[in-house]
């Protein structure tokens, strides 16, 4: 059995915006939640059947990141804070994903994705330092691929 | 890492700076999105309109609540709503000029000071994503300030943003100037022109075409003035 801990994330994403590289938003990242996500399942119980059966569909993912802000060249704010702007801009291009829950070392699971910011939220309080909350739904082709890193 | 703390969060409102009686703020920066799955592996999607809100907690007091009750049932008058994650030249903003008024609660309980909430939305344009040129100061004369390096010139436009808090004679006339190399002797040019502010508002202007990599704020007055000003390249 392989546990692993939530300190050895890695996150990555890449812009929609035309010539963007991939930015590791590791180190902002608090939390990931969601992934690899859910699937539509048809209810086709019919007469005959025990219990109800389901047929699987469409991959419907929607997940969130919780991220310390930070809006250093290349940190969280800097690099999600215009996505209205960037996803209106570049319609037909999503945010490609990368999520390692147990970080980069070769063989260890990846989950890859394309998929649009819903939004993002940011408490503000005296007590406190500032946080965004991104809320992102997956959208393309080609679904979530788990596989490993290589 | 440049992590920002709530401590240092700076509001302005049309001219009125709520930053000390305030608690909390929380924003909300959505987009919309169509479903359009057609056969295949997953849902697809097609992002739509911006819709931002927010909510401020404060303590309440009536010269800041009067702010808000202006904005009660006003069809013609969106106002300008500064959030400054900081008051150093550089700090990011979050700015809009169509800031409307959903909710206004004021709070008074016997076992407690009295505290207002607000909750706002944005008239079609969201917030915008600044970085704070001048941050609120006060000058006596006419002049420049110093200049913030924006890391490389923009070439797509952007806007600029005002807020005015007080003027004591006169006018304000501020602008925002870029620089390709820092040395303001004669090089630069101005990027926009804000109208001129006698008493306290709040002011959007569009930004056309290149922005160079150094700005900075300059005025034009003839009394004692307060204000600050932000910077949103595209």
């Amino acid at each position: 059995m392989a546990k692993s801990h939530g300190r050895l994330l890695s996150f990555k994403v890449q812009s929609p915006s035309t010539g963007s590289a991939q930015v590791d938003l590791s180190s902002y990242t608090q939390e990931v939640s969601g992934l690899p996500g859910e699937q539509d399942l048809a209810d086709v119980t019919a007469a005959g059947n025990v219990g109800h059966a389901t047929y699987p569909g469409l991959q419907n993912a929607t997940f969130n990141t919780k991220m310390v802000f930070d809006d250093a060249a290349g940190a969280s704010w800097t690099t999600l804070g215009a996505f209205q702007n960037v996803q209106q801009t570049y319609p037909s291009t999503q945010w490609a994903v990368a999520y390692a829950p147990h970080g980069t070392t070769a063989g260890y699971a990846l989950m890859t994705c394309y998929a649009y910011i819903k939004s993002i939220a940011i408490p503000g309080k005296v007590t406190d330092a500032n946080f965004m909350n991104v809320s992102w739904a997956l959208t393309g082709t080609t679904g979530v691929t788990v596989g490993v890193n290589t | 890492m440049a992590i920002r703390y709530g401590r240092n969060l700076q509001i302005y409102v049309r001219g009125i700076d709520i930053s000390g009686e305030m608690n909390e703020i929380s924003t909300l920066s959505e987009q919309e999105m169509a479903d359009v799955s057609v056969p295949g592996v997953q849902h697809q999607l097609y992002p739509g309109l911006a819709k931002d809100s927010g909510t401020i907690q404060t303590i309440y007091n009536s010269t800041d609540s009067a702010v808000f009750v202006a904005m009660r049932q006003n069809t013609t008058d969106d106002y300008g709503m500064m959030i400054a994650f900081g008051s150093t030249a550089g700090n990011p903003v979050y700015a809009s000029n169509n800031v409307t008024l959903k909710a206004n609660s004021i709070k008074g309980i016997i076992t407690d000071i009295n505290r207002a909430n607000y909750s706002f939305d944005t008239n079609n344009y969201p917030f915008e994503e600044c970085k704070l040129i001048y941050p609120k100061g006060t000058i006596t004369a006419t002049g420049q300030a110093a200049s913030y390096d924006g890391g490389a010139s923009t070439g797509l436009g952007g806007a600029g943003y005002l807020q005015v808090f007080g003027v004591s004679t006169g006018t304000l006339v501020a602008s925002i100037q870029d620089s390709s190399t820092d040395a303001w002797a004669g090089e630069q040019t101005t990027t926009c022109t804000f109208t001129a502010a006698s008493s306290a508002e709040s002011q959007r202007i569009t930004i056309s075409g290149t922005i160079k990599e150094y700005t900075r704020a300059a005025y034009t007055v003839t009394s004692t003035c307060t204000f600050a000003v932000a910077l949103k390249r595209y």
